[in-house]
């Protein structure tokens, strides 16, 4: 076993520990906010560490076109998570009594003294 | 390192396993488009712990275009979703 398949070995692993620790919180936490979390940052990190043991073991412009995959999943992540975290919110699935602060409220207030 | 991919995809598999718990489970629409795109993520990764076992990189379009499809459907999903909500 070379150095670059331990290097290879131990990313896999971690990712796939990240990968199934997001998926235990998807499955336990409590509500839509929380949920997201641990749907975005360990699938995130999971995937990358995947991408990048397996990246090791193919050709080279093959590899690149893993690179190329993380970095979009890496940009796409926060993008998804606030599209649906506001969503969440508008639809009133978000637990107001764990929030620590609550800039979205007023600002709906306003939006809505506004119109009518 | 047979083993180790073995492992991987044992670890995988039941990351998939638990999100798709989650995806029947639901309780709001919204769950089940986080738990899709988790389970969506999941199959990416484990096709690349196939490309590594194989040493062959030919499905690296595959799975280019699978994140791009979890992305283009969670977000107009989502769009939806809130559009639906906001007109009540």
């Amino acid at each position: 076993m070379s150095w670059l398949d331990l290097f290879s070995a131990v990313c896999l692993i971690a990712g796939a520990m990240s990968c199934l620790f997001g998926a235990i919180g998807l499955l336990t936490f409590p509500d839509v906010a929380a949920r997201l979390q641990a749907a975005t940052k360990p699938q995130t990190l999971g995937l990358v560490l995947i991408l990048l043991g397996s990246a090791v073991h193919l050709e080279l412009r093959y590899a690149s076109g893993l690179i190329l995959v993380g970095l979009f999943q890496a940009l796409t992540a926060p993008v998804l998570a606030q599209l649906v975290g506001r969503a969440a919110y508008r639809a009133g699935s978000v637990r107001h009594e764990t929030l620590d602060t609550d800039h979205l409220a007023r600002r709906i207030e306003r939006e809505r003294g506004g119109t009518l | 390192m047979g083993v180790v991919f073995a492992i991987t995809f044992g670890l995988l598999c039941l990351a998939g396993l638990l999100s798709l718990v989650r995806l029947l489970l639901g309780r709001g629409t919204l769950d089940r488009i986080v738990a899709l795109d988790v389970f969506i993520t999941l199959i990416v990764a484990a096709t690349c712990v196939g490309m590594g076992l194989n040493e062959d990189g030919s499905n690296v379009a595959l799975v280019a275009a699978f994140a791009l499809l979890a992305f283009i459907g969670s977000v107009s999903a989502a769009r939806l979703v809130e559009k639906k909500e906001s007109h009540r």
